[in-house]
């Protein structure tokens, strides 16, 4: 299946290749972990994460066409 | 005298026009150390308890650090403070761009302004020749038109002019003080000291690098941040600041509606992405800076933003925007300009504007009262309206440049309630219910509630590598408000301070170890994280004692009601710190810091470690009187 991923946050450079955003293809069981793990994210630059404006955790089991948003730690502004 | 300083301080008296040069020791540069340590220093030996923060016998004082004006990222600061006339407690604030360096390099670490001139005036540092010029042909003028004058009068465009605006001379107690027209000494009303000395600008041009001990090093961390920022600080580049409003959006803690909600509908519409899709035009920089994480913004009718006075950063997107649940980006833009242009806090300004609005819904505040606005939330052209009214104090704008605590007085009626200060400085767009050490951060400000001289709880739940050398090895939650939370406080809060000593920016991501080899290369001084750790200590211990001298409290250290009640939607819907258990952590902290557990006074044992048994006698002496 096809999943697309969106990353927010001033770590920029989250998806490897220094994406911000990007589509990527995943076997039909996969979950947020596997979908970050494929795009080169490194989990201990990720905070949260929501698909479908829910917030979800990294177990969550993704389907078809889903967009996942990935926002990291942030500091202070 | 350890390389990096010039070893001298100017004085300026503008009551009877003396200017004087002064050369502390090199003991004393290594103990206090420059900025915050030698406010804190000249405030707590010089200003008598009690005085008015409005008045001449308050003290202004810019000063640099012993990095400013090295040509490595980050340098380009320094700091001002005085007396705040918005809280009445210590005040100090601190920004980038090129005044600092260029003070160095005329000859001086630090500008001590006393008295108050007799009609308007501006200060003219060139080099040796410092004079006391006329500014009446200045006052009552926006910051550009004066930045511009300034230059064409001394002929020199090399000129770099730091100045309070229109808004420091009507003595609105957030006025604030900007340098270069972009960059803003943001915090606790010294635009305001400033206006209440007659004083509109100093200009300084300088001709003398900045001397260090150990050029070869020092060019090497240089080229070490010119060459690895795309990687480690490319966020920064992108977005600047304004990256973190959608984060703090999904995490349910971007202030929104004066602090009542955590999740604002118009999020991404006043985001950093969509920013940098429509009316991003250029980024900016500081002295020696690659990274450029200022934004310049522009924009056609209705609000013909102005690019000269720069763009937005997050605090001002949120302060402005979803404060005042404003999602119109150009409106929030233009508001920017004006607190630019007037010379406001950013910050101050949009809480206090946010807090006027939900008196205004909650039936506290009249239309009559607005003169005809109807000052709801939501309303942008209303807030950019605002901004003027209360940098000329017309109207509504009169209270509310008082500040919101003042105002909240004023209006009564519960109204204290929905005011968003601690010690009477509006809270910057962070919130405790999110980050919960941070809200403990703002109880025990000495300047009152600030983000920059505090610590992020959320940055330490993935990541600690920053704390390593203080021996913080794991990952903390945000909500976690335990005694190791509190050490982890108080060494980050004494690092940002010592930050602010050195003069080094928090956005450019230097590790601790990298600060000390700076530090080590730019002085000559054989130092280490330890001592430099010690440095900020003291600043802060100074700040705390000139506040017990003032007369406050511990009860002073205390965080707003809103804070203690949960959001309703969002990602920490129903999460909420209680009092009782802030007030724990905060007696935790005092002795953790070497203050007695229940009044919060440093001990004398703490004062004698930081070398500054001299303060211990001074607030004896105030304090004890008597008794």
């Amino acid at each position: 299946m096809r999943i697309k991923i969106k990353a927010f946050g001033t770590t920029y450079h989250l998806m490897r290749g220094g994406r911000e955003s990007g589509e990527f293809e995943l076997p039909p069981d996969a979950t947020v972990e596997d979908a970050l793990q494929v795009a080169g994210i490194d989990l201990q630059d990720v905070w949260i994460t929501s698909v479908g404006g829910q917030q979800v955790k990294l177990d969550h089991l993704l389907k078809e066409g889903d967009e996942i948003l990935v926002f990291s730690p942030v500091g202070g502004g | 005298m350890g390389k990096g300083y010039t070893g001298r301080i100017l004085r300026v008296n503008l009551s009877n026009g003396n200017i004087s040069v002064e050369t502390p020791s090199d003991t004393w540069y290594r103990t206090y150390f420059g900025g915050t340590g030698t406010i804190a220093y000249y405030l707590m030996k010089e200003l008598e308890p009690g005085i008015d923060p409005l008045g001449p016998e308050n003290k202004l004082i810019f000063a640099t650090g012993p990095v400013t004006g090295v040509p490595i990222a980050g340098s380009g600061r320094n700091s001002v403070g005085g007396k705040s006339p918005l809280t009445g407690a210590i005040g100090f604030t601190e920004a980038g761009g090129f005044w600092g360096p260029e003070l160095k390099r005329a000859g001086y670490d630090a500008l001590i302004i006393e008295g108050k001139a007799s009609k308007p005036s501006y200060i003219s540092i060139i080099d040796d020749k410092v004079e006391i010029r006329d500014a009446s042909q200045y006052w009552g003028k926006l910051a550009g038109d004066v930045e511009d004058g300034i230059k064409a009068e001394l002929g020199d465009k090399g000129t770099r002019v730091t100045q309070c605006g229109i808004a420091g001379e009507n003595l609105v107690r957030f006025a604030c003080i900007t340098n270069d027209l972009t960059h803003f000494y943001g915090r606790t009303g010294m635009g305001a000291v400033m206006g209440s000395k007659n004083l509109r600008a100093v200009a300084v041009r300088g001709h003398t690098p900045v001397e260090v001990a150990d050029k070869a090093k020092v060019s090497e961390i240089a080229k070490f941040m010119v060459e690895k920022w795309p990687e480690i600080a490319g966020g920064m580049h992108e977005y600047g600041t304004t990256g973190t409003i959608v984060n703090l959006n999904a995490a349910g803690g971007l202030p929104t509606r004066n602090f009542t909600q955590g999740v604002f509908e118009g999020a991404e519409d006043i985001s950093g992405q969509t920013m940098n899709k429509t009316i991003l035009i250029d980024r900016d920089s500081c002295f020696a800076c690659p990274i450029q994480c200022k934004r310049v913004v522009k924009t056609g009718a209705p609000y013909n933003v102005d690019p000269k006075y720069g763009g937005p950063e997050y605090e001002t997107l949120g302060s402005l925007g979803s404060t005042c649940g404003v999602k119109d980006l150009e409106a929030v833009c233009k508001g920017n300009e004006l607190v630019a242009a007037y010379v406001l806090d950013s910050i101050s300004t949009g809480v206090t504007i946010g807090f006027a609005m939900e008196c205004y819904e909650k039936g506290l505040l009249t239309k009559e009262q607005t003169g005809g606005v109807d000052l709801k939330f939501g309303n942008g052209p209303a807030m950019v309206d605002l901004i003027t009214k209360i940098a000329k104090r017309e109207g509504l704008g009169a209270l509310l440049a008082e500040g919101s605590a003042r105002a909240a007085a004023k209006i009564g009626n519960g109204a204290e309630k929905l005011n968003v200060t601690v010690k009477g400085q509006e809270a910057p767009m962070h919130d405790p219910r999110l980050k919960m050490g941070l809200g403990v951060g703002y109880m025990l400000s000495p300047t009152g509630a600030d983000h920059c001289h505090n610590i992020h709880d959320t940055g330490y739940e993935k990541r600690v590598d920053g704390l390593g050398p203080w021996g913080f090895v794991e990952t903390i939650k945000a909500t976690d408000l335990s005694t190791k939370k509190m050490a982890i406080l108080k060494v980050g809060t004494e690092w940002k301070i010592f930050d602010n000593c050195a003069q080094l920016c928090q956005f450019v991501p230097w590790s601790p170890d990298q600060v000390v080899d700076i530090v080590k290369a730019v002085t000559g001084w054989n130092t280490s994280v330890y001592e430099l750790t010690k440095v900020g200590e003291r600043a802060y211990n100074l700040a705390r004692l000139f506040n017990l001298r003032e007369g406050f409290t511990e009860r002073d250290d205390a965080l707003t009601k809103k804070f203690f009640t949960p959001f309703k939607e969002g990602a920490i819907a129903g999460v909420a710190p209680t009092p009782q258990e802030v007030d724990r952590a905060k007696r935790d902290f005092y002795e953790l810091a070497g203050w007695d557990r229940w009044t919060g006074v440093p001990k004398r044992w703490k004062l004698e470690e930081l070398n500054i048994g001299w303060a211990g006698d001074e607030y004896d002496r105030v304090n004890c009187a008597g008794g």
